[in-house]
């Protein structure tokens, strides 16, 4: 048996040194990412008049406020929305393109490059720049472009209604999609080109590898992009404020909640919405983590 | 590791060395937060004239300047770092949020102590004024009016230079009106008007813009509601209780009278989500005819998209429907305030207000303030930009006098194309909706936005549902306050 | 029609371009992906082109794309009435330190957790990555308040106010970026591949644990690095919110992300219609460099580690 003492000893100057290396790291996340978080639960249960702490415990209150709100609830039921699209464009657009991409044997840098651009141009600039394609009259860039074709105008982003939640979706997946490609793409090759052998000595069809083999191949990655995806979607913020302002078919939650936090400077409430959001979140975060550990456990046994 | 340290201490150090020059001689310092950007050069020059005859005048103070444009963005920050500016220039829009948070000082007693209190427009006073308080002195009034674009207005023949003068008139031979003075000829001549542009010239042209984002949008239909003929919020003299009213008959009317607007003639722009850059985008493009403009804006067109000022009339908002025995006519009325940050003392808020006198913005007459006020508007007039009679935020004769006699000097538009504006103004203006009013406007907002998104949209359930929120959610409050 | 000869392993490969069908169908994929290329790069260059146009060319009915003429002068009229190079100063200052911060605290961060392991570590790694989909916005006014609160108190104790020392207010938006779960993750399953052995053996010589991250970890890591570097430039560029609030203060320190923002939400802000259309081409000209630059570092990147930006 060893001395109970050193080893504790040895134990300490490890923990020490690494503990005093992680020491700036962790006072970096604790002061701008964990304090904050629970202060906004704190605070969620004060009425604040103000930036200053001052305020009384008031219990549920801001969630009730919020909870009556009914431009919170309908920013809420807009996230569905954008849930619901961001899975229909956002998410197999990528999936789409990867596998075009995979099969083609001309231009592939040129594609792959050109892609990849959008998702190069900051956020707010590019939803800038679609703004005015986007804009309704006959003079915005889409209807214009349709004009030279003889086609009459649409109002893009509001006729039906619920129009500017897809179209918003694509916007993003615009900006998005050739990143998510490359991923899907490294994956597509390293897929060794017997698989796809074997399945045209079995007779299978061009449909039938892709579905045998392709997909497959595809199936880890896709349920954790699928995951990323529906949290991205929850932090729509500035493209409905710059495409669609105060629009309330396409107002999403982190935009209401800047409203309410910053420019209206209710604070509590804003707090309030933010421990709503964090919450959805967390969960989303927690099935995420898991989903992917047992992907890493995957490969490790292989 | 040592390294890294080192450099991080020496980094702190050095700044805190820096930081450590401030000077005191006993001078009051007032930050004035409605100083000229740095690009305005003329502005600039005028400005620290300004300041050097003040400072030498009165050599306990030290004027600092510090261009500050208020935005809803960025308010929080400074105010709760305490880096407000002594004085800025904020919204209309915004008196009673700043105060109900307490980021903005009460200065009754300075006004008092400089014989100002009782020159201030009764209605402007009452706009700033929260628990018999005053917390701001007014830079000048607005009242909100119809915005004509009358390149447009020729073009589709509803107007035309009669006096051969070069600007189209805005009245016939005989002196009546070609300007629509009811709702129903508002609604006619913006059906006309993108109508007879769409057939004849194939310009897509709205025949009015309506706004309905960043409270815009309920700000204008406080306006609409009461010319259709009743007010937002009612009180009732039995119980002595405040009550919302925004699903009334008017209301009904009013939204209705939009929705039509809208959906059975397509005159009003395609996008349901305006803000108030919009009305200047549109109409300063030749994109759209009338706007619902506060008068104290009428350059940003001129002064964004080049239009040209001799095309603009400024006339009353059309009465309601009502027939003639029961002709309901309101201006919405108010003031774009200077207000005050809490951490200032009482010698900068004085030094502040003293200093307004040197800038042409105080209720005084002296020579001084005669020269700022002239030299006010001759940066202007050089600069190209509109200058329209004022809307005077002091009421005393002699600042009446003096303005108008300056004001007949400079002021550089077509009067006739604006005087049935300020005829009316007196006898018609009334302020905004008392209690939790920039709430009521952003439920309001919400509500156009469904109507002019939704062809279906149901209004009277819309309107229903506002009200009982906007009740349950803020005017029970009144009440039990 | 060579390279198709010669193509292997695939859904298709060089035995089915023998038939018509499939170099039809092969023909349709490459239209496609033109259409494609072009949706993605047109609007950048169509922003590239109109901002030499004139309002009226840009607001037509008739879809044109390129300007009349084009006069490169145009670019140096409104670069310097905005003063551009200043927040372009900004901007970059804004970026450099970003980078520093992002590299070190999260890189030292991932060595403690995945390499040196001290006990408890898995603690922290569960800490940091329950926060890894948590924006920043969420917290906003919390974040606010205690930065304020902070600054407050240094005023009190160095008596002076901080928030007019010149650029003090960046040091938060620098230390923001040491604080990303998404960068440690990158860092810290890029370290666990590194073998156990290198790190034994430094330590038999002597080395402790910060010359082992300065002398080992980094030279061994630096496609991470740089990986990380990358996402944290263009993240940093395109960052605005915390930025604005931070520097209303001093505006003239804003960088020009800030200024796009403030030109498109503020509702009073006076731009003429190609001032605004040129500040957007001045704040995407720097990331699209750099993706040229960079591009196929880039893509070999987000294929090994799997993640994006």
């Amino acid at each position: 048996m060893q001395n109970p003492f050193s080893n504790s000893r040895k134990f300490m100057k490890k923990n020490m040194g690494g503990y005093l290396l992680i020491l700036p790291s962790l006072l970096l996340f604790t002061f701008f990412v964990w304090l904050p978080l629970l202060k906004n639960v704190q605070l969620s249960f004060y009425d604040i008049t103000n930036y200053t702490m001052d305020g009384t415990f008031v219990g549920f209150d801001n969630y009730k406020a919020i909870f009556n709100n009914p431009l919170f609830l309908r920013s809420l039921f807009n996230t569905l929305q954008y849930i619901f699209w961001s899975l229909i464009i956002g998410f197999m657009v990528p999936i789409f393109l990867a596998v075009l991409l995979s099969e083609i044997v001309h231009f592939k840098g040129l594609f792959r490059t050109g892609l990849n651009i959008p998702n190069f141009i900051p956020g707010i600039a590019a939803m800038a720049i679609w703004v005015y394609f986007f804009r309704s009259e006959q003079s915005g860039v889409l209807n214009s472009l349709l004009n030279n074709l003889g086609i009459s105008q649409v109002n893009w982003l509001y006729s039906p209604p619920w129009s500017a939640i897809p179209l918003i979706v694509l916007t993003m997946t615009w900006k998005s999609a050739g990143a998510t490609m490359l991923i899907y793409l490294a994956v597509l090759q390293t897929i060794d080109e017997s698989y796809y052998e074997a399945a045209r000595i079995e007779g299978a069809n061009a449909w039938q590898r892709m579905r045998i083999v392709t997909f497959p191949t595809l199936l880890t990655n896709i349920k954790t992009l699928l995951i990323l995806q529906i949290i991205a979607v929850f932090q729509v913020f500035y493209e409905p404020l710059l495409l669609t302002k105060q629009n309330p078919y396409s107002y999403s939650l982190l935009q209401i909640l800047y409203k309410t936090a910053i420019q209206d400077m209710e604070v509590s409430e804003g707090a309030a919405m933010g421990v709503v959001v964090a919450l959805f979140l967390f969960i989303l975060t927690f099935i995420y983590l898991k989903v992917t550990s047992t992907n890493e456990g995957k490969v490790r046994k292989r | 590791m040592k390294k890294f340290y080192s450099v991080v201490l020496i980094g702190i150090l050095i700044l805190t060395l820096l930081a450590c020059n401030g000077d005191s001689e006993g001078k009051t310092e007032v930050t004035i937060g409605f100083w000229p950007e740095s690009n305005l050069s003329s502005d600039v020059e005028m400005y620290e004239d300004w300041e050097r005859m003040f400072e030498e005048d009165y050599p306990e103070y030290d004027i600092v300047g510090r261009p500050y444009t208020y935005s809803t963005d960025d308010f929080a920050a400074l105010a709760s770092t305490g880096n407000l500016p002594i004085v800025f220039e904020t919204w209309f829009t915004e008196p009673e949020k700043l105060v109900s948070k307490g980021y903005v000082r009460d200065i009754t007693d300075i006004l008092v102590e400089l014989e100002w209190l009782d020159k201030l427009d009764d209605e402007m006073r009452q706009q700033l004024t929260f628990d018999e308080k005053i917390y701001g002195i007014p830079r000048d009034g607005y009242g909100l009016g119809l915005f004509l674009n009358l390149e447009i207005f020729e073009m589709v023949g509803l107007m035309e230079d009669i006096n051969n003068d070069g600007i189209i008139d805005i009245y016939d031979n005989q002196g009546n009106p070609l300007y629509p003075t009811t709702m129903q000829e508002l609604y006619d001549t913006a059906t006309y008007i993108s109508n007879t542009m769409q057939e004849y010239y194939e310009e897509e042209v709205a025949g009015l813009v309506i706004l309905s984002a960043n409270k815009n949008g309920g700000w204008q239909f406080s306006n609409l509601a009461w010319n259709f003929g009743e007010s937002l919020q009612i009180y009732n003299e039995s119980s002595g209780t405040w009550k919302a009213n925004l699903n009334s008959e008017a209301s009904l009317k009013a939204m209705q009278w939009i929705y039509d607007l809208k959906w059975t003639e397509n005159a009003l722009p395609q996008t349901p989500s305006l803000t108030y850059s919009d009305w200047y985008f549109y109409i300063g493009n030749n994109m759209a005819a009338m706007s619902f403009v506060g008068s104290d804006a009428i350059n940003l067109p001129v002064t964004n998209y080049g239009m040209n000022k001799d095309n603009i009339a400024f006339v009353p908002i059309p009465a309601g429907f009502d027939s003639d025995e029961n002709r309901h006519q309101y201006t919405l009325f108010g003031g774009t305030p200077y207000m005050f940050s809490d951490r200032a003392t009482d010698e900068q808020v004085r030094g502040a207000l003293l200093f307004m006198e040197y800038i042409g913005r105080s209720p005084l007459t002296t020579d001084i303030a005669q020269q700022s006020v002239t030299r006010g508007m001759v940066v202007a007039q050089e600069k190209g930009m509109t200058i329209v009679p004022s809307i005077k935020p002091w009421k005393n004769t002699e600042y009446l006098e003096m303005m108008e006699t300056i004001e007949s000097v400079y002021v550089n538009v077509y009067m006739p194309n604006f005087e049935d504006f300020y005829d009316n103004l007196q006898e018609t203006k009334r302020p905004e909706e008392p209690y939790y009013t920039q709430e009521m406007y952003e439920i309001l907002d919400s509500v156009i936005q469904q109507i002019l998104t939704n062809e279906n949209a149901d209004i009277e359930a819309l309107l229903n549902s506002a009200n009982s929120n906007f009740e349950t959610n803020y005017m029970s409050q009144v009440n039990t306050d | 029609m060579k390279k198709l000869k010669r193509k292997r392993g695939g859904i298709f490969n060089f035995s089915d371009y023998k038939s018509l069908k499939a170099r039809i169908l092969y023909l349709l994929v490459i239209i496609l992906l033109v259409i494609i290329f072009i949706i993605s790069i047109f609007p950048p260059l169509w922003l590239l082109l109109s901002s030499f146009k004139e309002t009226d060319q840009v607001l037509t009915k008739n879809f044109s794309l390129f300007p009349k003429s084009i006069e490169l002068i145009r670019i140096v009229e409104v670069w310097n009435q905005f003063d551009f190079g200043r927040y372009y100063l900004n901007s970059f200052l804004l970026v450099a330190g970003a980078v520093i911060s992002s590299i070190l605290f999260n890189g030292l961060l991932a060595y403690g957790v995945a390499v040196i392991k001290p006990k408890g570590s898995h603690v922290i790694d569960l800490l940091v990555m329950s926060t890894l989909m948590i924006p920043a916005i969420i917290n906003i006014s919390p974040l606010y308040m205690n930065i304020v609160n902070l600054f407050n108190s240094l005023g009190d104790i160095f008596n002076t106010n901080v928030w007019n020392i010149p650029y003090f207010t960046y040091l938060p938006l620098w230390l923001i970026y040491g604080a990303n779960a998404y960068y440690y993750i990158l860092f810290r399953i890029y370290f666990a591949k590194i073998p156990k052995t290198i790190f034994d053996a430094a330590k038999i010589d002597g080395a402790n644990n910060w010359q082992i991250f300065r002398y080992i970890l980094v030279p061994l890591s630096i496609p991470i690095i740089s990986v990380v570097g990358i996402f944290t430039i263009i993240a940093a560029w395109s960052d605005f919110l915390l930025p604005s609030l931070m520097t209303q203060i001093n505006q003239s320190e804003q960088p020009i992300m800030v200024k796009l923002y403030n030109m498109f939400v503020n509702q009073t802000a006076q731009v003429t219609f190609q001032e605004r259309l040129m500040t957007i081409m001045f704040s995407i000209i720097p990331p699209i460099i750099l993706f040229v630059i960079f591009q196929k570092r880039i893509a070999e990147n987000v294929a090994t580690t799997g993640l994006k930006e």
